[in-house]
């Protein structure tokens, strides 16, 4: 994942805290090259997200002119720490991507990388380049 | 081992059972079939939405490993690819596969259901403009299910029901009647050919309206009281839906029958909201009621329940006919602004009931009688509302809008039980009766309430509800502001003091979980006129969800003022 995506999605979660942010991430099969932020539209977006698909939509569509893929998701934790909660868990669709989650419970940004496979956010491990 | 048994039931029957069959010639081995080939290459041409890993996973292909199936059976490794996109919502994808024998490779040529087109059947013109031009999904996205809906969701959202996916037969079929299904329909979705493009038809449709008639269980007029006795009622609510503006008119009703007083009581009256973003609502209600100004004390439930049950009365009753009209403008989705014009006879109501389970011995408290005569009253103010209103039930916005509290309403928990963010809502009234508006009464009344609720931390609730009240003239008794006891100052008797101004403050902690038990700590002041001396309560509880026990004190005379009080709502 490239340096720059995490600046952008913690800068992201910080601008829009207390609500949750969240968007898109691009990339191909081995690395995360870019994230689009998307609107929140949930009712209640201080604890949930909903991505406005015209948002998702149009980062697909930048993706694959791009010659890039949506590998998957992000959004933040503001009060918390980046684990999937219940609600996550629950509300999650698009299984084979991946969540990136930002948790603002400490000074220091905490950022988790998730596959959602099998209905399971699995941890998985990543690389920041620069 | 076929054979075997066959012989051995035979021998212990003592049977000659001819071993026909299983004595007979072994059967022949079909001819040996060549072994799959080893593939070489996989290519997957068109996947994009699903990787090549998972789609290579799925249909059990590696490359150095015999062909899964034998090569006149690999359309059948092609519907597992499809099926596993059916799965995964990609509804119209379309897969084929191929094997080159000489090469060694497999190839999966993949549509995934790219669209050339949306349209949207079922609605006006306007509507299908609009809606195509909102809709998320356009010519050259990929159309999945999950998607799709979500997408359709958001998109029919404001129209707050006037349009509703078809799930029917296709909505203005006559718009597709010279394509071909491409695909099976999917709930709304249809993908038809239409000239060698794909088009997605979503199908729609306009409701006329709804109709709900249900028991009104307390929500215009308590279901027991001293001065009705049992009050059985029903109430309906008709929306004819707006398919343009989705200003929708509301037409409520709700007809009672005291058994006591004998009397029947009824409300109906109607709303309709004009403009698209700034709303003025606009409605009126005919209406024969029994009304009560303490409503902001106790919930009708139990109001009801302990006027039947302990026989206790916690209300000061008065029966109100007449007409109102109301407007509301709303200039901000968290703004109201009220005007409103009622035009109403107001009559004392006795009490006659002498039912109750418990205690039937004592008579019920002397209901305040209220002051006889014809009201004209202007009323002006307004509501701040941290949440807004524009997720507002149709309902319960008409019911609001009607204003049968001037006190303001309970304020709800956040919906979810971590939700850290705050609940916040005030109101204001100004009720103006002079006789300069052909009024029998002569005064001027203002209330303004702030209710605020925050949770501190997961088990930790905090609220405070801040009120103050004033008037200039003669308040008439039913107009007459009241502090103490429950739903106010604990500790102290049921409108311990009444007078012509309001100041009341109540803090409320609880430590818990908001849907089980929690304990709770209280502290309340108030005092119903300037020069009175200030109520002041403080207290403990214990609760589960919303049923608590309270043990309030005056601050004075601890422990002697005990006071135990069962609620089944919250204070404010």
């Amino acid at each position: 994942m490239s340096v720059g995506v995490i600046d952008r999605v913690v800068d992201h979660a910080r601008r829009l805290a207390p609500d949750e942010c969240c968007g898109v991430l691009i990339g191909n099969a081995e690395d995360i090259l870019d994230a689009a932020p998307a609107k929140n539209i949930a009712e209640r977006p201080t604890v949930r997200f909903l991505i406005d698909p015209k948002d998702h939509l149009a980062a697909l569509r930048d993706a694959r002119r791009r010659g890039l893929d949506v590998v998957g998701f992000y959004h933040s934790h503001p009060r918390s720490a980046a684990i999937p909660s219940d609600t996550d868990l629950a509300e999650a669709t698009y299984p084979h991507h991946l969540f990136l989650i930002v948790g603002l419970r400490d000074a220091t940004p905490d950022l988790q990388l998730y596959w959602f496979v099998d209905g399971n956010f699995l941890p998985t491990p990543f690389v920041t380049v620069a | 081992m076929t054979r075997f048994s066959g012989a051995l039931v035979g021998t212990i029957l003592g049977l000659s059972l001819p071993a026909f069959a299983l004595a007979q010639d072994p059967p022949q081995q079909p001819p040996q079939a060549p072994p799959p080939p080893v593939v070489r290459e996989v290519h997957f041409n068109g996947a994009h939405d699903i990787s090549q890993q998972a789609l290579q996973r799925v249909a059990r292909v590696r490359v150095g490993e015999p062909l899964p199936v034998a090569v006149d059976r690999i359309d059948d490794l092609a519907d597992r690819l499809r099926r596993h996109y059916r799965d995964e919502g990609y509804s119209f994808a379309v897969v084929h596969a191929a094997f080159d024998s000489t090469s060694a490779a497999l190839t999966f040529d993949v549509d995934e259901g790219v669209i050339d087109g949306v349209e949207f059947t079922g609605v006006g013109d306007r509507l299908k403009r609009t809606f195509a031009e909102d809709f998320a999904l356009r010519a050259g996205d990929t159309f999945n299910r999950a998607r799709a809906k979500q997408a359709l969701d958001v998109l029919l959202q404001p129209t707050r029901g006037a349009v509703r996916p078809s799930h029917g037969s296709l909505a203005g079929a006559e718009d597709t009647q010279d394509s071909d299904d491409v695909h099976p329909r999917r709930g709304p979705f249809d993908l038809v050919d239409r000239g060698g493009q794909r088009i997605l038809v979503v199908s729609l449709y306009e409701p006329a309206g709804r109709f709900r008639m249900l028991p009104d269980l307390g929500d215009r007029e308590d279901w027991f009281s001293s001065v009705d006795g049992f009050v059985p009622s029903l109430g309906f609510g008709a929306a004819v839906f707006d398919h343009e503006e989705f200003n929708h008119s509301y037409v409520a009703g709700h007809f009672s029958y005291k058994f006591a007083s004998e009397r029947v009581g009824y409300a109906l009256g109607f709303e309709r909201p004009f403009f698209r973003q700034q709303k003025l609502y606009v409605g009126g209600e005919l209406y024969d009621l029994t009304a009560s100004d303490d409503q902001w004390q106790l919930s009708s439930l139990e109001a009801s329940l302990a006027a039947i049950g302990p026989r206790q009365s916690y209300r000061d009753y008065y029966r109100r006919r007449g007409f109102q009209a109301n407007a509301q403008y709303r200039p901000h989705p968290h703004v109201e602004l009220l005007g409103l014009w009622r035009s109403e006879r107001e009559e004392p109501l006795p009490v006659t009931s002498d039912f109750s389970l418990w205690n039937s011995d004592d008579p019920f408290r002397v209901n305040r009688p209220a002051v006889d005569g014809h009201l004209n009253a202007l009323v002006v103010g307004a509501t701040l509302d941290g949440t807004g209103f524009e997720r507002e039930s149709l309902d319960n916005t008409y019911r609001r809008h009607q204003l049968g509290t001037f006190y303001g309403q309970t304020l709800d928990y956040p919906r979810s039980r971590s939700d850290p963010s705050a609940v916040w809502r005030v109101d204001w009234t100004t009720e103006i009766s002079t006789p300069g508006l052909d009024s029998d009464f002569d005064f001027t009344r203002s209330i303004v309430s702030a209710r605020y609720r925050r949770p501190l931390s997961l088990h930790q609730d905090f609220g405070v509800r801040a009120m103050g009240g004033w008037s200039t003239g003669e308040l008439p008794t039913q107009r007459l502001f009241s502090v103490g006891g429950v739903g106010s100052v604990h500790g102290y008797d049921f409108k311990e003091q009444t007078g012509t101004s309001l100041a009341l403050l109540n803090l409320e902690y609880a430590l818990g979980w908001r849907d089980g038990f929690k304990v709770l700590g209280f502290f309340d002041t108030g005092r119903a006129s300037t020069n009175a001396e200030w109520l002041k309560g403080v207290g403990f509880g214990f609760g589960l969800s919303d049923f608590r026990v309270e043990f309030g004190y005056r601050t004075d005379a601890i422990p002697s003022s005990l006071q135990v009080v069962l609620r089944l709502s919250k204070t404010f």
